[in-house]
């Protein structure tokens, strides 16, 4: 499969970039990574047949070090609360007419469609001379939880869940900027010589963790009469699973394709080659 | 889009998958050009039909067994995450019993309220080929389910019936059968049959005319999956026989003498059979030990019984026709063990000469009481009388007769016939020699009469116990409204009377509450709408009921 192409299938999915902080006297800096997670919409050329949703259930962020590269992780420096990712979502503005109220604060549950779970939304009012309301809604959710731990081979991965069972990795997990996985040190005797140490980060995960969804034909007629058969979910299964078969082996990282916990790579950037 | 090794577009392929003429999962995989043994790893099953795919050999990880449908004819391997799991190897492959439901109107209940049992593999009016296939190879329960007056016999001439299959036979009724009855059409007749018959009054009133699976038919697939060679081996012996089971409650424990009121019913309580269920100590079942004594001719056989199953009264009888000769004695001698298990005494057995029904003279302490016995007498047409001819019926005075022909309606058509007091063996229970047997048998009847869905007949049975309370001089006054209620010559129409709040009082009497309601139009509605308009409570003791 062309490399282009599932990067084009993914990159609604799940994006990734990664940077270096500034370096130190001692040749130390932050490592930035910024994942974002999404719902990939497939099969908007006109000439493709169907249409489907792809998401994720769960991602591993890894961060590697080559054993080879002059650097190395600076373990105190690494995030390693274990957290609740919240995530703002549609902040919006209404201006009313007439008296609410001075300073009145709402703190209510609302009940949000989807997978989403439970979101707190506070409102709160404030009455202008003229009698004019501005509610600001910002919906706050518990989107993701955050483990970090170790891989086999000792590199670290932050293990990225949805906060409720089943419910669909949306948001970023973290902020970029304030809040970097680690430090490197760089341990090149003479920083000035020789090539700067590089950094990959990967993103990856297992077979199940792809959540394929909304699959439909988009010739409505026979779409509609495929509807009717009583076996209709034993080929939306059988196709769920081409789809997740076709990405999983263009992405296979580690183990056999017969393996069920086998991992796949979605995506990686390498840190400090082209800085 | 996403380009596969040969180049083929990934929704091309989707659409080749979707628009497929299969729905097998290693063809769907095969069209779309990939490796069946894997494709499936990390894909949710849930909601795909199984039935007569062979999938060994792929590996299905997220396959959940309860989420999809299976029969005999699926193929699986066990998946070695499942062993790890599960070392009880609770996730067999096999299904522990094969049912095929040929009648529409059964098959229809079971697509409307799902499959009566979760580890039988079922098969509707269609799959008469596929049943007849899984029979080859399946070792357990094979069982055909049909309806007594819908039945037509096996109509797949290229199939025959198989030679190891019963055939259930469910019945709508619970009635007397003609020692002659076939009991199935056609080649079923070479078949073991056996008949489940309804339980009429097990119903609740609340539940009557819902159309559910039968439950008679659901416990007896039960039985027959969990010691299949024995009833088997029985039925096949026998050629005709009956199943019936009965639950008891936990406050009455008389799960056998409700067995054995239906088995006088059909017919066979003097019948020879197994009965089955748990092994005592495990069951529910207290003393006495009805079983021992009121079926003699049954022999016991311990069935493992999944934890979930009520009832624990269960037997199979023979319906031999020397042996429904019997039944008229039989039963009187059941009566009999009944009544001196509860430590009343045998005083005189004698005939009647023109009846020749049998009468009983028992006796425990001072008091001896009477009692015909009649196995089946004639039936009786059921009425509507008004409350004065209700007023007169003294039901302490009548003589008893112990039948199994003791429904509501006919206990009040001889009540107010000035007949006969008709009680079932189900109300000789609780009458341990004591005082005012005669009124502790009329609550039992009240007891069984309080369930019946018949509204009418359960209003005129109670009508006849609130025109006694007012006949005493105990207790409290009536309410006010009654008397005046009481007078109006359509209170039987325009009222309906329940019995709620029923309790045995540690003294042995009964005491409960009735509530009257009665129907009325709201508006231009045309609908009826039903409220409560008197509630009051009766007590029933030794010497009769009054008012609370």
């Amino acid at each position: 499969m062309q490399e282009h192409n599932r990067r084009r299938a993914l990159a609604d999915a799940i994006s990734l970039d990664a940077w270096k902080g500034e370096v130190s006297a001692k040749g130390k800096f932050d490592l930035h990574v910024d994942v974002a997670f999404g719902l990939a919409r497939l099969g908007g050329e006109v000439e493709e047949k169907a249409r489907f949703t792809l998401s994720l259930k769960r991602a591993e962020v890894v961060v590697i070090i080559p054993p080879t590269e002059p650097a190395k992780v600076d373990k105190a420096s690494v995030a390693r609360d274990e957290c609740v990712a919240t995530v703002v979502k549609d902040v919006e503005t209404r201006q009313s007419e007439g008296s609410i109220g001075v300073g009145v604060e709402i703190d209510a549950g609302v009940g949000e469609k989807g997978p989403k779970g439970k979101a707190k939304a506070s409102a709160r009012a404030k009455t202008s001379k003229s009698k004019k309301a501005v509610t600001t809604i910002a919906r706050q959710s518990a989107a993701m939880v955050i483990v970090q731990s170790q891989t086999a081979d000792g590199d670290y991965r932050w293990t990225i869940n949805g906060a409720v069972k089943g419910m669909l990795l949306e948001g970023k997990p973290w902020s970029a900027d304030r809040a970097p996985r680690m430090k490197v040190v760089d341990t090149r005797p003479d920083r000035t010589k020789g090539i700067e140490p590089s950094v990959r980060v990967e993103v990856r995960c297992l077979r199940d963790d792809l959540e394929i969804s909304n699959i439909v034909l988009k010739d409505e007629k026979k779409w509609a009469s495929l509807l009717q058969s009583p076996t209709h979910r034993n080929r939306v299964a059988a196709a769920e699973a081409v789809i997740r078969d076709r990405l999983f082996k263009a992405g296979l990282a580690h183990g056999a394709l017969d393996e069920p916990f086998a991992q796949m790579r979605l995506v990686e950037v390498v840190v400090g080659e082209d800085e | 889009m996403i380009k596969s090794p040969d180049d083929e577009d990934l929704m091309d392929v989707v659409e080749r998958v979707l628009t497929a003429d299969t729905a097998d999962l290693r063809e769907l995989a095969l069209i779309a050009k990939a490796d069946p043994r894997t494709l499936y790893i990390g894909t949710s099953l849930d909601g795909v039909d199984l039935r007569g795919q062979d999938l060994r050999g792929m590996l299905l990880t997220n396959l959940d067994r309860a989420k999809v449908r299976t029969d005999a004819a699926t193929r699986l391997d066990l998946p070695e995450w499942d062993l790890d799991d599960d070392p009880e190897g609770d996730a067999q492959p096999l299904p522990d019993a094969l049912v095929f439901i040929p009648i529409q109107r059964l098959w229809g209940l079971v697509e409307r309220s799902g499959l009566p049992t979760s580890d039988a593999a079922y098969f509707g009016p269609g799959d008469a080929a596929q049943f007849v296939a899984a029979c080859r190879t399946f070792p357990g329960a094979k069982l055909v389910l049909i309806e007594r007056d819908r039945d037509r016999g096996w109509p797949w001439e290229d199939a025959p019936l198989p030679k190891d299959v019963v055939v259930l036979v469910y019945d709508r009724k619970l009635t007397h059968l003609s020692p002659r009855e076939k009991l199935g059409a056609g080649s079923f007749r070479d078949a073991p049959r056996v008949l489940i018959p309804t339980l009429r009054e097990e119903r609740p009133a609340a539940l009557a005319g819902v159309a559910r699976f039968p439950t008679a038919l659901r416990d007896a697939i039960i039985y027959f999956s969990a010691d299949w060679d024995t009833l088997y081996h029985f039925a096949r012996k026998m050629r005709r026989t009956a199943f019936l089971r009965a639950a008891g409650t936990p406050t009455s424990p008389d799960a056998w003498i409700q067995m054995y009121s239906w088995a006088v019913t059909l017919g066979v309580q003097a019948a020879e059979g197994w009965r089955m269920g748990l092994p005592r100590g495990r069951s529910r079942l207290r003393e006495p030990e009805y079983e021992e004594f009121l079926f003699e001719r049954l022999r016991w056989q311990e069935v493992d019984l999944p934890p979930k199953t009520k009832f624990f009264a269960a037997a199979l009888f023979a319906m031999d026709e020397r042996e429904l000769m019997r039944e008229e004695l039989s039963y009187a001698q059941g009566v009999l063990n009944i009544l001196s298990a509860q430590h009343w005494a045998v005083k005189r057995i004698s005939r009647n000469s023109p009846t020749r029904v049998p009468r009983l003279q028992v006796q425990a302490g001072k008091e001896v009481i009477e009692l015909s016995v009649a196995a089946n007498p004639k039936s009786v047409n059921k009425g509507v009388f008004t409350p004065k001819e209700l007023s007169q019926v003294n039901l302490q005075d009548l003589p008893i007769v112990v039948t199994e022909m003791a429904d509501t309606a006919t206990v009040v058509a001889r009540a107010v016939q000035n007949e006969e007091l008709r009680a079932s063996v189900r109300d000789l229970v609780n009458l341990e020699a004591r005082d005012g047997f005669v009124w502790r048998l009329i609550a039992n009847i009240s007891k069984r009469m309080a369930k019946t869905g018949d509204f009418v007949q359960r209003t005129q049975f109670l009508t006849i116990l609130a025109f006694h309370a007012l006949r005493s001089e105990r207790g409290s006054a009536p309410p006010l409204p009654l008397p005046a209620m009481l007078n109006d010559p359509d209170f039987i129409q325009s009222k309906k009377l329940r019995l709620v709040n029923m309790e045995v009082l540690r003294s042995g009497h009964l005491s409960f509450q009735i509530v009257v309601s009665e129907t009325y139009r709201h508006g231009n509605n045309t609908s009826h709408l039903e409220r409560d308009i008197l509630h009051f409570g009766m007590l029933i003791d030794e010497t009769g009921p009054m008012f609370l």
